[in-house]
């Protein structure tokens, strides 16, 4: 099992080459910028701590709009399931804002708060690996997880198809060792470079290239390449 | 870089990462593209490779798009804010339906506190109950006990005196002490008694069908 990423500040305080990490030392995909984010974290900060709820909640609201979709990619990579991606989602974004007194500000917020994300889905991961030893396996006809939405007009071969890939890449991504998983997951799904990831994992940048090499290894292995 | 050594996978995955994150080392890139140029066989590889990776991030983001589209996301965010509101305030306790019925709150107490002397009230009585009935129990052993031992051993009938048992035997010894020695040597000098076992004496259904008339 994946252990835990430290997190700075709310789950694991004093976290390993973190603090070497200033917040504005790389460009975020999809130029975003770091320091607005990282503006918006301590904003929300200093008026929890002030006790401006109401403006609290809308520097928050900001917050919540730039990660969002992120959050929801990451989580659904990780759990495979939209309605479990979506509790670990609102789950963090929870934490983040009853825990924002403990955010340091010289770290990036975007690293904080995908630790927080990722630690959630492995602890959910967990609990569902726990449910199902006590649950009667599901006859191999039926599918185990709701099938994937496909395009309204595509033909039902091509639904079938989509779905069949859907169904194959998941379980290729399940399969990974749970280092490999994230890693795989964060760098080539979610376009982060391999320093970024070794940001967020507190892994060496070397070490999270090793786990991308053998992770990529073992898709092909599995998925025999993709059309 | 000859082309009889080519690269290695884990270098055109490498080249790969650089290309897309735009992270690129300068001298290493134009190494490796340099080395594409000339070989045919790590250029194949490197298609192989690159469409296999574009292939699964296509593949991922459709999936996600479909799972999470705007609405949905824009109902997750209704959510978080939701929650957010209600953070720090105690849930709201909701009556169980058979005690809808809303009771003052003074009532309620004072049906706590009756119920709570009724049940001191029954413990109560029920220790007095039992200490009274310990002693009124020994008192009436101390006053009549003795005497009545006695009579019940001496009356009865001599048969009935050799059937007796031997719970009420020792009383009896006791209770002999006590009499005169005339009344020792006038039972000593009656007939014996033959023992006779309880079946003897029991009737027969046909001794009662016979002694019975018809």
């Amino acid at each position: 099992m994946t252990p835990k990423l430290a997190t700075a500040g709310v789950l694991a305080p004093g976290a390993g080459n973190l603090a070497a990490i200033t917040a504005d030392a790389l460009p975020l995909p999809g130029g975003r910028d770091r320091t607005e984010d990282n503006r918006l974290a301590a904003d929300l900060k200093a008026l929890v701590g002030s006790g401006a709820l109401a403006e609290a909640r809308e520097r928050f609201s900001g917050i919540v709009a730039r990660h969002q979709r992120r959050a929801s990619r990451i989580a659904y990579h990780y759990l495979g399931d939209a309605a479990d991606a979506d509790e670990a989602v609102q789950d963090a974004f929870i934490k983040v804002f009853s825990h924002i007194s403990s955010y340091r500000e010289e770290l990036p917020f975007e690293v904080w708060f995908t630790r927080i994300l990722i630690n959630g889905c492995l602890d959910r991961r967990k609990a569902t690996g726990r449910r199902q030893r006590w649950l009667a396996p599901m006859d191999a006809t039926i599918e185990s997880r709701p099938a994937a939405p496909v395009g309204v007009g595509a033909s039902p071969e091509t639904q079938l198809l989509a779905r069949e890939r859907h169904q194959q890449l998941m379980q290729a991504i399940d399969t990974l060792p749970g280092r490999q998983r994230t890693v795989f997951v964060l760098c080539h799904l979610n376009d982060r470079s391999p320093r970024e990831v070794s940001e967020l994992t507190g892994l060496k940048e070397s070490t999270v290239r090793v786990h991308l090499f053998r992770a990529v290894r073992k898709l092909r292995r599995l998925l025999g390449g993709m059309p | 870089m000859t082309p009889d050594r080519h690269l290695s996978e884990d270098r055109l995955l490498d080249f790969y990462l650089q290309q897309r994150g735009g992270e690129a080392d300068p001298v290493r890139s134009a190494v490796v593209r340099a080395h594409l140029t000339d070989c045919e066989r790590c250029t194949r590889h490197y298609h192989e490779l690159s469409s296999f990776l574009d292939a699964v991030h296509a593949e991922s983001d459709d999936t996600v798009d479909e799972q999470f589209p705007e609405a949905r996301l824009g109902a997750q965010f209704d959510r978080i804010m939701r929650r957010i509101d209600h953070l720090g305030r105690p849930g709201q306790v909701i009556s169980f339906p058979t005690a809808r019925r809303a009771r003052p709150a003074d009532a309620t107490g004072g049906l706590g506190l009756t119920r709570r002397y009724v049940a001191a009230a029954a413990v109560a009585s029920l220790l007095i109950g039992f200490t009274a009935g310990r002693f009124v129990t020994r008192s009436e052993f101390a006053a009549t006990g003795q005497m009545a031992s006695v009579s019940q051993t001496v009356a009865p009938a001599p048969a009935a005196a050799n059937t007796a048992p031997s719970a009420t035997r020792a009383s009896a010894d006791e209770s002999f002490g006590s009499l005169d020695l005339s009344e020792i040597d006038s039972v000593n000098d009656t007939e014996p008694v033959i023992l006779q076992a309880y079946d003897a004496l029991t009737p027969t259904v046909r001794e009662v069908n016979i002694t019975q008339p018809r």
